[in-house]
């Protein structure tokens, strides 16, 4: 068979294939003029045309193309394609003819561990191979669309001349039909392939609430979100990124809620992207952020259908990226990271007072380290002498000094995180040990450090966690505070918050301010904000993301 | 809306923004927690000053220490300090300021002036005179409670509302009423032997008449005292109701000074309206006759109103307008004020005051025939 002549050769070739040696840049010398040269290139192409994102369309290694299209011989395209997929063992080539009418030759290809075998033995060979077809030949004009409208029982089937359309459908699991004597191939859909299961997503657990998440894999991810807007007004829309990858991704909204000027810029920038790989949707949202200095995220993500089905609801667009169960959502406002899907199913009053715990929790975070430390070192007047004694006791014997000490713990415990995070569960366990009893007992009763700034670093560590979202800029910001704090007190320290405050008025999310809902309590805009209001009340979408279609319900005062 | 939200956030800032910046540890710092003012020996002033010793480790252990030092003026001694204790005062959680007997008889304000104008030190400082003994005797004393004795003496001060027999004056209330044209009177602290300690207890009131000490109250005059400035809270009204003895507890009080000028005559309407609950009897009384209620109100109103009496005398006696009439007078009737403001001191012993006490009793916890 002509699978196995290809994979036993494959690996051997790769390794002494000189090819390659040519192409690779050999010395130092060399690997810096060519990196120089690519450099130049893309400079020259930003100055004669601008673009907002992605600048560089050469050096990605693009494969010259010689003809476009297929060739009437089968000999000729099956040569043609296992030019270009040479040194590929994974790609089937599978010639057959019909047991009746044997010069009808054909041949599928498809590639293995993308497709469903028994799809493509049953539906594809078996009916082209066993079938009658010579009274369908005599009558024939075009044989392939007979063949594609009378013999193959199959649901998804296109035909394509377009080479590069072809090799495209083969990489993403359908399997190309090709006929002797047509110019013409059938892309047969036979996607099979190992898939994770829906789970409940870690990263967002709820109690109350669906317990489905999205996966890597894009239909499923898609029929999550179908299942529950059964409605035609939703709109899927696809389109590929990635030069090598080839990644499907696909714009979500619902037609009249949705607004036309933010899915036009969605589109504008998705279009603009020009990069050579995608694996997970971080990369596109980095590419089509707004503010992508800022560490605030001006494009939201998510793992649960139900939230991205409620943002779309609200107005919002969805980018859902295959290979990766993170969907992207815009336009993104601050309140939406403390918005957690489970406020909407628990009791409205509850679900307010979680809210205001996770919006007190992400205030406190960054502000008790850079508090503590003005108070304590800036101001011990507004200490009350009790408290006061205890700190003085506490860091009698301390040689760090308190801003210091604050620091260096501060960051302790994000190295503590971070390795927390990737260890192994059973690792974890010791990470937890050595950070509780080496990093807090040990270091306390040594006297290297306070017990008050163990106190402040594990509370404002603690408190992190309560808005996962927004751990990134938190960190951060936290660090910066407790710097100015240390320079300035608590002087700094309210220089700081009003700087990083002018920033958050100042950001944008696909037009929408990024602060809104938060400065204003008017109409409904505080509806969804500091607090959750109750189904019956929120009649109104939020303004400017839902300008749309803002009536969400007419009234259900039935309730009250 | 917008100043609804604007007002409380200034109102935080403005909290927030206080103090002075430099970087400082909490460790560094030597916690004055309360001073001392004598006349010295061979410079201007003694002054002794009650550190808070904190000692670190895994059981906090806090004790307190008393250290002289004489200077020329109070700042001056403030910094001498230095060289007897390493580490730099912190005066900021001061917390009671004791004045000799001497100093506050030649010039309370020479002292005060410092702990007013310092940065550091905060105006809920308690100012208290020694009576028969020197100020640095107080600090020197025996820790009654707690860790050192300004802060015991702060606490019971503070806590005094329930008896009202010491006049609770900080510093700000102490500089605004200098400012003004009440006469200042301060709690008084004096020695006490217990067993074989020696403790400092609060007792009575210091009298001051132009920024000098003119002499004191008892316990039940600064009661009374307190009654006439509206300023009680709480305390024991006992009324004698032979051969009972019984203990009114003050719940409310609301006093109120009206100014009335009929001719030339000035005169004062002082009404004190007080509801207060029987807490002690000590012997039956016929509680089922519903007139007795009248009798004790009316013995508890005459008593009362004696002693009220009995203190305006004694202030006369001092001259020392220390329950603000004078204020009063000025802010009813100016043009009368301007009249008799020059002659002042003669004329606050000359006012007519006419008493009216009211005794309303709210509540009761009597046993109907205790004890048989």
């Amino acid at each position: 068979m002509l699978k196995s002549e290809f994979s036993e050769f494959t690996f051997f070739f790769i390794f002494i294939d000189t090819r390659y040696l040519h192409n690779y840049p050999v010395s130092e010398q060399e690997y810096k003029r060519v990196v120089v040269m690519q450099r130049r290139k893309g400079e020259r192409r930003t100055a004669k045309k601008p673009v907002r994102v992605g600048d560089n369309k050469t050096g990605t290694g693009e494969v010259p193309k010689n003809s476009n299209k297929l060739a009437k011989s089968l000999d000729e395209n099956i040569r043609v394609l296992k030019e270009r997929f040479s040194n590929d063992g994974t790609v089937v080539f599978r010639r057959f003819q019909n047991r009746y009418l044997p010069e009808i030759k054909c041949c599928i290809v498809f590639i293995e561990g993308m497709i469903d075998f028994k799809h493509i033995n049953m539906q594809i060979i078996e009916p082209v191979m066993e079938q009658d077809l010579r009274q369908l030949s005599s009558s024939s004009q075009n044989f392939l669309v007979d063949i594609k409208d009378k013999v193959l029982p199959v649901n998804d089937i296109e035909e394509s001349e377009d080479l590069e359309k072809i090799l495209q459908s083969i990489c993403y699991g359908n399997t190309a039909f090709l006929l002797d004597g047509y110019d013409t191939a059938l892309l047969i859909e036979s996607k099979g392939w190992e898939v994770r299961a829906i789970t409940e997503p870690e990263s967002e657990k709820v109690i109350r609430g669906p317990r489905e998440g999205f996966t890597e894999h894009i239909i499923s991810n898609i029929s999550l979100i179908r299942r529950r807007i059964k409605n035609p007004n939703i709109k899927f829309r696809f389109m590929q990124l990635g030069k090598q990858t080839n990644t499907t991704i696909c714009i979500t909204y619902i037609e009249g809620i949705a607004l036309e000027s933010v899915l036009t810029e969605l589109e504008r920038r998705l279009n603009s992207i020009d990069i050579d790989g995608i694996l997970d949707s971080g990369y596109i949202q980095e590419l089509i952020e707004d503010a992508p200095l800022s560490t605030f995220p001006t494009v939201g993500y998510t793992e649960r259908p139900d939230v991205v089905v409620a943002r779309m609801l609200e107005g919002r667009i969805a980018v859902i990226v295959d290979g990766s169960p993170f969907v992207l959502t815009v336009p993104h406002i601050l309140v939406e990271n403390i918005q957690v899907n489970e406020d909407y199913y628990d009791h409205f009053i509850f679900g307010s007072f979680n809210r205001f715990l996770r919006a007190a929790a992400s205030i406190a975070t960054i502000s008790i380290p850079a508090v503590y430390l003005a108070l304590v070192t800036f101001h011990q007047e507004m200490i009350p002498t009790q408290l006061l004694i205890t700190l003085s006791a506490s860091l009698e014997g301390v040689p760090l000094p308190t801003s210091l000490s604050l620091i260096i713990m501060l960051i302790v415990f994000d190295i503590l995180r971070q390795a927390g995070a990737r260890m192994p569960s059973a690792v974890g366990q010791t990470v937890n040990i050595v950070g509780t009893l080496v990093l807090g007992q040990a270091a306390v009763e040594a006297h290297l450090v306070s017990a008050p700034v163990i106190i402040v670093t594990a509370i404002s560590g603690i408190t992190t966690l309560v808005v996962p979202t927004l751990i990134e800029s938190i960190v951060l910001l936290r660090l910066f505070l407790l710097i100015l704090s240390s320079f300035l007190g608590l002087y700094g320290y309210f220089i700081g918050i009003i700087m990083v405050y002018l920033h958050l008025m100042s950001l944008r999310s696909f037009g929408v301010p990024y602060m809104m809902s938060v400065t204003r309590i008017r109409d409904h805009d505080g509806q969804d904000a500091w607090i959750r209001a109750p189904w019956w009340s929120m009649t109104l979408r939020p303004k400017i993301i839902g300008a749309k279609n803002l009536v969400r319900q007419v009234s259900n005062h039935n309730r009250r | 809306m917008r100043k609804v939200v604007l007002l409380p956030a200034l109102a935080f800032m403005l909290l927030m923004l206080t103090s002075c910046w430099n970087y400082r540890e909490v460790n560094d710092l030597a916690i004055v927690i309360g001073a001392a003012i004598d006349k010295g020996m061979t410079e201007n002033y003694l002054l002794t000053v009650e550190l808070l010793e904190v000692g670190g480790g895994q059981d906090t252990e806090v004790t307190s220490k008393a250290l002289s030092v004489e200077g020329e003026t109070v700042f001056d001694a403030v910094r001498k300090l230095i060289s007897i204790e390493r580490k730099r005062g912190y005066w900021g959680h001061i917390r009671a300021l004791i004045v000799s007997e001497e100093i506050a008889a030649e010039d309370l304000t020479q002292v005060i002036r410092f702990f007013r104008q310092d940065a550091e030190t905060s105006g809920d400082l308690h100012i208290i005179i020694s009576k028969g003994c020197r100020a640095e005797d107080i600090l020197h004393a025996d820790i009654p409670h707690g860790t050192d004795i300004s802060t015991s003496l702060a606490q019971c001060l503070e806590s005094s509302r329930f008896l009202s027999e010491s006049p609770s004056t900080p510093l700000f209330k102490l500089s605004q009423e200098l400012k003004s044209l009440i006469s200042p009177t301060l709690p008084v602290v004096t020695l006490i032997k217990l067993k074989d300690m020696t403790i400092p207890v609060l007792s009575g009131a210091a009298v001051f008449h132009n920024k000098k000490l003119a002499g004191y109250l008892d316990g039940e005059e600064t009661k009374a005292m307190l009654f006439l400035k509206d300023e009680i809270k709480g305390g024991v009204l006992v009324t004698r109701k032979d051969p009972a003895l019984l203990s009114l507890e003050i719940l409310e009080n609301n006093t109120k000074i009206k100014t009335r000028n009929d001719g030339k005559q000035l005169a004062l309407d002082i009404t004190v309206e007080t509801k207060a609950a029987i807490n002690e009897v000590t012997c039956n009384i016929e509680f089922s006759d519903p007139t007795v209620f009248d009798e004790i109100q009316r013995l508890a109103e005459e008593q009362l109103g004696k002693k009220l009496e009995d203190v305006i005398d004694k202030a006369r006696s001092l001259r020392a307008d220390i329950f603000g009439f004078g204020q009063k007078i000025y802010e009813n009737n100016p043009r009368k004020w301007a009249e008799i403001s020059g002659n002042y001191d003669e004329e606050f012993t000359n006012i007519r005051v006419n008493i009216d006490v009211n005794v309303d009793i709210v509540n009761t916890s009597i046993i109907y025939k205790q004890f048989e």
